[in-house]
């Protein structure tokens, strides 16, 4: 029974050889490549410098904040370092002198109407963008 | 063991974002993703589109392969469900032939198999592909992948999700099958010979 089994899987195995081996087209590779050049399957991780354009921009902007934030309260120590004042006052001067330039300053800028909100539309660019860059792991 | 270290390595590559490492496994896997799909559909247009569905899916969710199985069988199970799936979709079916489970002799298969052997290499083919498509689309791929292409039952059944008993009954009974066909095919080479 068992040989006649083991035969039987031989002729089988010999009769299957002979059948069609089906092959693929000539351009299969090349349209399946096509198409997966296409595709962006999220786990493709692309090269990206290590701060983007816009990390470059808003760490530029905090810079001449600060060197701006020092120019200014060195000019108002130097002026108030002659008077000899404590810590506290000169800080309590420095606040003051800050409004005092700063209301000047702005006192002279008219501001159209549609300024505020094109800022707040930048803004609420930025964050729609920076939101779907997440979710569709764009990069 | 060789080849699916090679293979790992194209994988590697590939979740890099090397996408032309792609083009290797490919080449080696697109003869079997093709066949798999071909046995089932019976369509060469048809699973020509499920093979490239294979390769793109397989593409798509490569970073979710673990490697626990070989890649082949990963791939194989893809191309398995995409191409039953494919046949699901399609509304005319496949017209298979009905056996009788008394009809098979044990002298019989190589009767079969001598009366076939006196034919020329192209009717062979010829009345073996005509059988294999007269045969339910799980028992000629079985078939096939058990004796053609020497997967084992576990291979087999890691791919289909069969269990090892199912395959071995459908393996028993899709020989014997492919036997009666052929005698029924045969018939007239058959009683030459006798």
């Amino acid at each position: 029974m068992e040989n006649e089994n083991i035969n039987f899987e031989r002729i089988v195995k010999n009769v299957l050889k002979k059948s069609t081996v089906p092959e693929p087209s000539d351009d299969f590779t090349m349209n399946v490549m096509s198409n997966i050049s296409q595709i962006n399957p999220g786990w493709i991780k692309t090269e990206q410098s290590l701060i983007s354009r816009k990390g470059w921009f808003i760490i530029g902007i905090t810079v001449a904040l600060v060197i701006t934030f020092i120019i200014i309260v060195s000019n108002i120590y130097n002026v108030e370092s002659a008077r000899q004042i404590t810590y506290l006052q000169n800080y309590n001067q420095i606040i003051n002198s800050i409004n005092m330039q700063l209301s000047k300053m702005l006192s002279q800028i008219k501001l159209p109407f549609w300024l505020p909100l094109g800022l707040l539309f930048i803004i609420l660019a930025l964050f729609i963008e920076s939101v779907f860059r997440k979710i569709f792991r764009i990069n | 063991m060789k080849d699916g270290i090679s293979d790992n390595i194209y994988i590697q590559k590939i979740l890099k974002g090397d996408t032309n490492a792609y083009v290797m496994l490919v080449n080696k896997y697109k003869q079997m993703v093709f066949s798999i799909s071909m046995r089932v559909l019976r369509n060469k247009e048809d699973a020509e589109e499920s093979a490239q569905d294979t390769f793109l899916k397989a593409y798509s969710y490569l970073n979710e392969y673990n490697g626990k199985a070989s890649f082949s069988t990963w791939l194989y199970r893809i191309g398995y469900t995409s191409a039953i799936s494919k046949l699901r979709k399609r509304k005319t079916s496949i017209r298979t032939e009905p056996i009788d489970d008394d009809y098979l002799e044990n002298e019989e298969p190589a009767m079969v198999n001598d009366s076939l052997n006196a034919l020329e290499t192209e009717e062979q083919r010829k009345y073996i592909d005509m059988a294999l498509n007269m045969m339910d689309e799980n028992e000629c791929l079985l078939l096939t992948l058990f004796y053609l292409d020497g997967m084992s039952v576990a291979e087999i059944s890691e791919m289909t999700g069969l269990s090892h008993s199912n395959i071995k009954i459908i393996l028993f009974r899709s020989r014997k099958k492919l036997f009666i066909i052929l005698k029924k095919l045969l018939k007239q080479e058959i009683n030459i010979l006798v």
